[in-house]
């Protein structure tokens, strides 16, 4: 089926935002993985913690 | 179908569905256990609850606990708060799940279709204790929000202690939260939905946007009625969880709800009281619930309702 230009301007916006709405609920798994992974000095920093900071595991070795 | 044609001549054979029955037993009696043999502790409603006194010894004062209750300042402001606040939830958030499932539906694309779907969901797994963490941090004083507000050049703003703020918080967070699970539910129904109906409007010249509105939204009705009413059942719960986790004495004003009303009565030991808001919370739901069941029915001519 051929898709008019406005149906076509559609499906692109939408991928966008459905994406960035996915990214967005991402978020807090992304938020506690990398803060389980950073260090205790790190972890307690306020910000986004997008990523380990000081990568280690002594939280993992703790907990069981 | 009515729903009388479903039903047996003659009562249900009940020996030859041993097997389902059987089945169906430790549901029956979790809820009997958990959910029914608890409510027998409403006594203590009309009693002055004394614990060393037990709660078959303690002294029947009839209504006087609920009197009292209503005669306080802070349970009234707490129902107030607790109506706001779901009225708000369910205003704003109702179809946000209805936006999302039909948003997905419109991709093609089918592996990102469900990954979408997948994260979209994932926040629904996460505890209040660790979401309400996330946004104390991005609200907060030093968080990234108030690092865009002094960007603009604007004072930082203290969106948690501020009222508005907060309760926009509040809902926002809900709904991201919530919309993902719910969607899933709408997906089921488009699924349903016959490709025949489609068909039939493609030949009549009805483009996607038509579709949407004239076929798909309105197969989506019966579920969205049944959810209504699922939900009408929790507004007197406005999420305890969230608030919880995410309030402060200075927003008491417009965020302490019924839930934490009760919790602060328990842990003040006075359980006879909290008890009766307890009480208060769970009539008034089931009184929705069951009105908007008998409407909906009444309105769609018993083919509508939850059951």
């Amino acid at each position: 089926m051929k898709q008019s230009r406005g149906e076509k301007l559609f499906h692109v916006a939408n991928i966008i935002v459905l994406g960035v709405v996915a990214l967005i609920c991402l978020y807090p798994f992304l938020y506690t993985l990398s803060l389980s992974l950073s260090s205790a000095r790190e972890a307690s920093r306020d910000g986004l913690h997008l990523y380990p900071a000081e990568l280690s595991l002594t939280s993992y070795l703790v907990v069981p | 179908m009515s729903r009388k044609a479903n039903r047996p001549a003659r009562g249900i054979p009940y020996r030859r569905n041993l097997g389902l029955i059987s089945m169906a037993l430790p549901l029956v009696a979790f809820f009997l256990l958990f959910h029914y043999v608890p409510m027998l502790g409403l006594v203590i409603a009309f009693k002055d609850y004394v614990m060393s006194d037990g709660i078959f010894g303690s002294a029947w004062v009839g209504w006087e606990n609920f009197v009292r209750l209503f005669s306080s300042e802070d349970f009234p402001h707490a129902v107030r708060n607790t109506l706001m606040i779901s009225v708000l939830r369910l205003v704003c958030g109702f179809f946000a799940p209805v936006i999302l499932a039909l948003l997905l539906n419109e991709v093609r694309l089918a592996g990102y279709k469900r990954s979408i779907q997948t994260l979209t969901y994932l926040p629904h797994f996460f505890s209040w204790v660790i979401l309400a963490g996330i946004f104390l941090m991005i609200f907060g004083g030093g968080g990234p929000v108030n690092s865009v507000v002094k960007l603009l050049g604007v004072h930082p703003v203290s969106f948690l202690t501020d009222n508005v703020a907060f309760i926009a918080i509040l809902i926002v967070t809900g709904i991201w939260q919530g919309a993902g699970w719910g969607a899933i539910i709408y997906m089921a129904s488009l699924s349903g939905i016959s490709p025949d109906l489609y068909e039939a409007a493609v030949i009549d010249g009805a483009n996607r946007w038509k579709q949407t509105l004239h076929i798909t939204l309105p197969s989506l009705v019966p579920t969205m009625i049944t959810l209504f009413i699922l939900s009408l059942g929790g507004i007197m719960t406005a999420g305890f969880d969230q608030i919880y986790n995410m309030y402060n004495p200075l927003v008491f004003n417009v965020a302490d709800i019924i839930d934490t009303y009760v919790l602060r009565r328990l842990m003040g030991l006075d359980l006879s009281l909290a008890t009766a808001a307890g009480m208060f919370q769970g009539v008034v739901g089931m009184v929705l619930i069951v009105g908007a069941n008998i409407f909906a029915r009444k309105i769609s001519k018993g083919e509508q309702g939850v059951w």
